[in-house]
């Protein structure tokens, strides 16, 4: 088949000069946001070994994968978590904790999601390492608010779940592994009505199953967390209810009622998560703007295991959200009759704050009008003789 | 404009359905028609607006967040694997997925009345839901060719297309008609409640009201049955 145009492969993108220029504004915002908590970016490689890889995002299927010129298998870094995590255990095993690092990078997925259709995003986030408290999730959560908030995205929430609650609380009602395996599947599918078909067959105390039942379907605040507490005596458990409740009295604190709320069913994509995550969403995108969680045993796999946490935003989410007036700085187009003037006189008026393109082709003062009159945001600065 | 709960709702005899438990529970359906011309409805005092879609389309409307929630069958959201919450079973709209062959190699593969499934293995299958297909057989670790058609499968299966069709049932007459007999059930399937992820966290004291008004209704129409 021959194509008029030249295609790009599915799911990776061009993004034109309008976007770009909103991309950049937005990242610009990005990074003053987390510079101004203490954190410092950094960049990491754009391929790595697969191995790397394949040890923090879990299994390669989402990759994309080529051979190194001696056949050692590389791929494109999936998420951006995973690799700040070697990086940290090969450059910054002797770096003061806790740790502050953001970055603003491009992902790859080898696996086309139905909703955007990408396999090629910008991510932006922040990871705090070296801290297991509360008090670490605390800030990453507060960061992520602030974000949203900075973006101007409108009217958000933000939902928390733990894992190891979720995970423990399912545990305690199916004994049978397969079982608790279907139950866990079908709540990452987000199959509410399997989870309670097994919930009816299962051994678990009446109590159990409907305090679960409730958990899986309920938001809230502080209401869910004593449901919690009152259906499991797990030790565990309740150190992370204990925690939850910390978190949340130090958060609603800053913060508008009901922009955070609880839920259990959150469990996020990656497997390395293994404490809170937390999901951002906004009322006009039907799938959350940002996420993230803590993750304490990432790390290890590279090295010295060092508690984290971290979330990240993908600009594509955010820049679909926003109704950003585009409040666009006048261009000059400067054009005259004596051609090498135009630099210098150009060079002036940048200096003092200008947009300024140069005419490079000896227009005549008729032609120039024309020209900038088909543009946008442009006008003509005329210069006779020699200036 | 966020308050708003917007409700995609299948054409046809389940929409109907759809409807007539939805004013159970309270929202308005005045003149709202599943297969009129006019594909949204709108009530501006109780804030609820109806889209009219095609009932595989319900997932993909509720997945993109256009709808909040939806109703849909559990065979088209099976077979469409999209990322929304399965929050209710409405239990009506009860049909089931089967393997069905042609009555002689029923007879053949059966033994001791048992359909001897992987004698068939390597072998055509024609569906209307190839990835209900794929994931039966996959489970099962038999290889088959799966050829997807758009309806009246059954054909497939008479004229040696396909060496046996995978497909809903619900009386099981049309099989009977064409000559062939239904062999292995794969799962029944009925109505669901399902909601977009984020509405569901957005909008989670309303819908989730909704949905338990919804389940006592069904829980009553149940025992009238």
């Amino acid at each position: 088949m021959q194509w008029k145009y030249w295609q790009v492969p599915k799911g990776m993108q061009d993004i034109l000069p309008r976007e770009a220029k909103r991309r950049r504004k937005l990242e610009n915002l990005l990074s003053d946001v987390f510079t101004k908590w203490g954190y410092e970016e950094v960049e990491t490689a754009t391929l790595e070994y697969l191995d790397t890889l394949t040890l923090g995002s879990g299994e390669g299927e989402g990759l994309f994968k080529l051979a190194d010129n001696n056949g050692r298998l590389l791929a494109l870094r999936a998420d951006m978590t995973t690799p700040i995590a070697r990086v940290i255990a090969t450059h910054m095993q002797d770096a003061d904790l806790p740790l502050r690092i953001f970055y603003s990078d491009t992902v790859y997925r080898n696996k086309i999601q139905h909703i955007g259709g990408k396999r090629e995003f910008k991510q932006a986030g922040v990871e705090l390492v070296g801290i297991a408290g509360i008090e670490a999730d605390v800030e990453v959560v507060l960061i992520a608010l602030e974000t949203l908030k900075q973006c101007t995205v409108q009217d958000y929430r933000l939902g928390i779940g733990h894992t190891v609650i979720t995970e423990l609380l399912l545990k305690e009602a199916f004994s049978d592994l397969a079982i608790l395996t279907e139950a866990k599947e079908a709540l990452v599918k987000r199959n509410i009505v399997r989870l309670e078909e097994l919930l009816l067959d299962s051994s678990a105390s009446l109590e159990l199953q409907t305090g679960l039942k409730e958990i899986a379907t309920l938001n809230g605040g502080t209401e869910l967390l004593s449901l919690i507490a009152r259906i499991s005596d797990n030790a565990e458990i309740k150190a992370a209810v204990a925690d939850l409740e910390l978190l949340y009295s130090l958060i609603i604190s800053q913060s508008k009622a009901g922009t955070i709320f609880f839920d259990f069913t959150i469990l996020r994509d990656f497997d390395y998560y293994s404490g809170i995550v937390f999901e951002g969403y906004t009322a006009n995108l039907g799938h959350p703007v940002c996420g993230g969680g803590r993750y304490d045993k990432l790390l290890g796999n590279y090295g010295e295991p060092q508690p984290a946490v971290g979330f990240a935003i993908a600009l594509d989410h955010i820049l679909a959200t926003q109704n950003m007036e585009e409040s666009n700085k006048q261009k000059i187009f400067l054009a005259g009759t004596y051609g090498p003037m135009l630099f210098s006189t150009a060079l002036k008026m940048r200096s003092l704050g200008e947009i300024v393109a140069i005419d490079l082709t000896g227009k005549t003062y008729g032609e120039a009008l024309d020209f900038v009159n088909k543009q946008q945001d442009m006008v003509l600065k005329w210069i006779e003789g020699e200036g | 404009m966020n308050d708003w709960l917007t409700i995609a709702i299948p054409k046809g005899r389940l929409g109907m359905t759809v409807l007539e438990i939805l004013a159970e529970a309270g929202l308005p359906i005045e003149a709202v028609a599943t297969d009129s011309r006019t594909l949204m409805f709108e009530f501006e005092a109780e804030k609820v607006r109806y889209l009219i879609c095609r009932s595989s389309d319900v997932p993909t409307f509720v997945e993109y967040g256009s709808a909040d929630i939806g109703v849909v069958g559990k065979d088209t959201l099976a077979e469409l694997d999209a990322d929304v919450f399965e929050i209710l079973d409405l239990g009506f709209g009860r049909c089931r997925f089967a393997v069905a062959v042609k009555d002689e190699v029923a007879k053949k593969h059966t033994n001791k009345g048992i359909f001897k499934l992987r004698e068939l293995n390597n072998q055509r299958v024609a569906t209307k839901f190839p990835n209900v297909a794929e994931e039966f057989f996959s489970h099962k670790g038999m290889q088959m060719e799966v050829i997807k058609l758009h309806g009246n499968v059954e054909l497939a299966a008479c004229v040696g297309l396909a060496d046996m069709i995978i497909d809903i049932v619900s009386t099981g007459k049309t099989l009977q008609e064409n000559g062939l007999t239904p062999v292995i059930d794969i799962f029944s399937a009925t109505a669901r409640l399902i909601a977009n992820r984020v509405s569901y966290r957005m909008k989670n004291t309303q819908i989730n009201s909704l949905s338990q008004q919804l389940r006592l209704i069904m829980a009553e129409r149940n025992k009238h049955d």
